[in-house]
């Protein structure tokens, strides 16, 4: 027992210390910061509600071209990629180079988007009707973002060189993960991101290493390079519309916040007859084309900033071997057998909350 | 001199209490087990510090066995102290971490280190459990995802269980689950995924599911590049697929 005094002690004089140097920081930080400004500014950051802040981040990009390097840290894994952005009026148009993994090139025209795999010679298309869908529901009177997170200003920081307002969405409750975004000061364009779990554990981030906003970018020449498909396998990926209960499923009570945004039956086409080595940046292709993935329905689900997809197949009895769930950084993904029928629920949630989804789920018909 | 004599007073103090651990879980035979049976005997210091051990090694197996009496309701002093005072152990004992299980009663002839608590043995006891119970979570999260390990798992979970370890064991058991921890985190650092479950279907709906987050508000601009940055399974992405 003699060591607990001096244990005290020690942690007593270990937090004085703390205490000391923060205060030691705090004092030249609040006297650098100049004046009216500046007050001015964090009475606008203040008095901005969820949607404001998301609209702003939304419209950044669409008024803004930068260039940037962006890397994504997920788990253990860390990503990279060069990025060019450019819009001129209502078109936007974007280029990622990826620099690890697989070499991979992405243009994105407003919401067209074509995938280059240089070493395999395979372009990807698809159209992802999907990004569209976002500004409208921002503005719609029923979003109900502020009802299941909490916005709370931190202190703002520096990211890639730039002055970032913070701002945390916390969840409200268990069903989903907070978010941190770090958006740049003046433009409001997102440098940063985090996904936290309820502890406040970093799940995944996401980052801009170095950004020049307003940087010189081209747009002629990125839709020249976007429509440079010669000598490249053409892969469409094909979406076709449809509703759950037209396939027959419905999810009766759901999951708080979540709401059903769209339902596709998906298709991978080949330009080509042989299966594809290379398919959605993964090594997926040959499955997908081998398995008439035209029947696999997917309902994707949000509740404004997590997004749920639940992929209901055919069962297969050689394919369909293991249920269980699985965690890649803040995405989980659960397999489960429902009778004929095999369910794959993936979604940027807590495990938790894809087993309600899959819970709930039911056969209609 | 006296160091080396130190030394071999706390070896042999070791021994014993390996030996009455391994008598207590009734695993001592012929010679050793009446080598142990006369270390009870007489009124010696010896005797009674055989006995307090005795003792204590059951006090200790019933606090292990019994719910009631590990109850221990996230005290925070608790765990400060545990943590103290294992840290005070590695620095007291670097090369042997047992020589400080000495028991209940101080040794009289011995000079202990003064910074130990009395009831010592108990952390110990605590930290085995703690270690034992961390493997069978492992070993029981393990058998959930994969079901291959199931022997092991269970392996593990009874010598956490069912001995009165030793710190001998509980060292053991601690490399088990570092071995198992090591499997996991092999098994990560592979695929990027957290269990064996991984596989190109799955791939392929986690990509399809990026494709389509578009209803997140983050999705743009921050979503996109975060997907199209992100490749989930870097090194699946070439090589053609089989199964």
């Amino acid at each position: 027992m003699r060591f607990l005094p001096s244990f005290s002690t020690v942690a007593g004089v270990f937090i004085a210390c703390i205490a000391i140097n923060s205060i030691a920081y705090e004092v030249p930080k609040e006297g650098q910061k100049d004046g009216q400004k500046t007050v001015a500014h964090q009475a606008q950051v203040a008095t901005r509600s969820v949607n404001d802040w998301l609209l702003r981040m939304h419209d950044a990009s669409k008024q803004r071209a930068y260039i940037g390097t962006f890397v994504v840290s997920v788990g253990a894994d860390m990503s990279s990629a060069k990025i060019w952005h450019v819009c001129e009026g209502e078109l936007q148009m974007e280029r990622v180079e990826t620099l690890t993994g697989v070499p991979r090139s992405i243009f994105r025209r407003n919401n067209d988007v074509v995938t280059f795999f240089p070493d395999q010679k395979v372009a990807r298309t698809e159209q992802r009707e999907s990004l569209g869908l976002f500004p409208n529901f921002l503005k719609s009177n029923n979003t109900a973002i502020a009802d299941y997170y909490a916005l709370k200003v931190l202190d703002a920081e520096r990211v890639a060189g730039f002055e970032a307002d913070v701002v945390q969405l916390a969840a409200k409750d268990r069903f989903r993960y907070s978010y941190r975004i770090w958006t740049e000061r003046k433009s409001g364009l997102v440098v940063k991101l985090q996904t936290l779990d309820a502890a406040g554990r970093v799940l995944e981030q996401a980052a801009f290493s170095e950004l020049s906003i307003d940087a010189p970018v081209k747009m002629e020449r990125l839709v020249q390079m976007m429509g440079n498909t010669a000598g490249h396998k053409i892969e469409r990926i094909e979406l076709s519309k449809t509703t759950a209960l037209a396939q027959g499923w419905v999810l009766p009570q759901g999951v708080p916040g979540f709401a059903s945004m769209a339902c596709y039956k998906r298709s991978v086409q080949s330009a080509s007859a042989a299966p594809l080595a290379v398919n959605a940046g993964n090594n997926t292709g040959a499955n997908v084309t081998e398995t008439d993935a035209g029947n696999t329905m997917q309902w994707i689900f949000s509740d404004g900033l997590a997004t749920v997809s639940l992929f209901v197949e055919v069962y297969d009895r050689k394919r369909h071997t293991q249920e269980g769930s699985m965690s890649l950084g803040a995405t989980h993904t659960l397999t489960k057998r429902m009778n004929e029928s095999w369910l794959t629920a993936v979604g940027e949630v807590p495990l938790a909350t894809l087993k309600i989804f899959a819970q709930q789920l039911e056969r209609k018909k | 001199m006296v160091i080396t004599d130190m030394k071999t007073i706390q070896d042999a103090a070791l021994y014993r209490r390996i030996q009455l651990s391994a008598l207590a879980d009734g695993e001592l035979y012929g010679e050793e087990f009446a080598e142990a049976m006369v270390w009870f005997e007489g009124d010696s210091p010896q005797a009674e510090q055989t006995r307090a051990t005795w003792r204590s090694l059951h006090v200790v197996g019933d606090v292990l066995r019994s719910d009631e009496l590990a109850a221990c309701h996230g005290d925070t002093a608790f765990l400060t102290r545990l943590q103290d005072t294992l840290k005070q152990e590695a620095r007291l004992h670097p090369a042997m971490l047992p020589s400080s299980n000495r028991g209940v009663d101080a040794v009289p002839h011995v000079q202990s280190a003064p910074l130990e608590s009395a009831n010592e043995p108990v952390f110990r006891w605590k930290w085995a459990a703690g270690l034992a119970s961390a493997a069978a979570v492992l070993a029981v999260s393990w058998n959930l995802v994969g079901g291959v390990t199931a022997g092991a798992g269970a392996q593990l979970a009874q010598n956490g269980t069912s001995s009165t370890a030793l710190a001998v064991q509980a060292a053991d058991a601690s490399s088990a689950v570092s071995q198992v921890a090591a499997a996991v985190s092999n098994d990560t650092s592979g695929s990027g995924a957290a269990v064996m479950l991984r596989n190109p279907q799955l791939d392929a709906m986690i990509a399809a599911h990026s494709q389509l987050g578009g209803g997140s508000a983050l999705q743009m601009p921050s979503g996109f590049l975060r997907n199209a940055t992100f490749d989930a399974a870097p090194n699946r992405s070439v090589s053609g697929t089989s199964r």
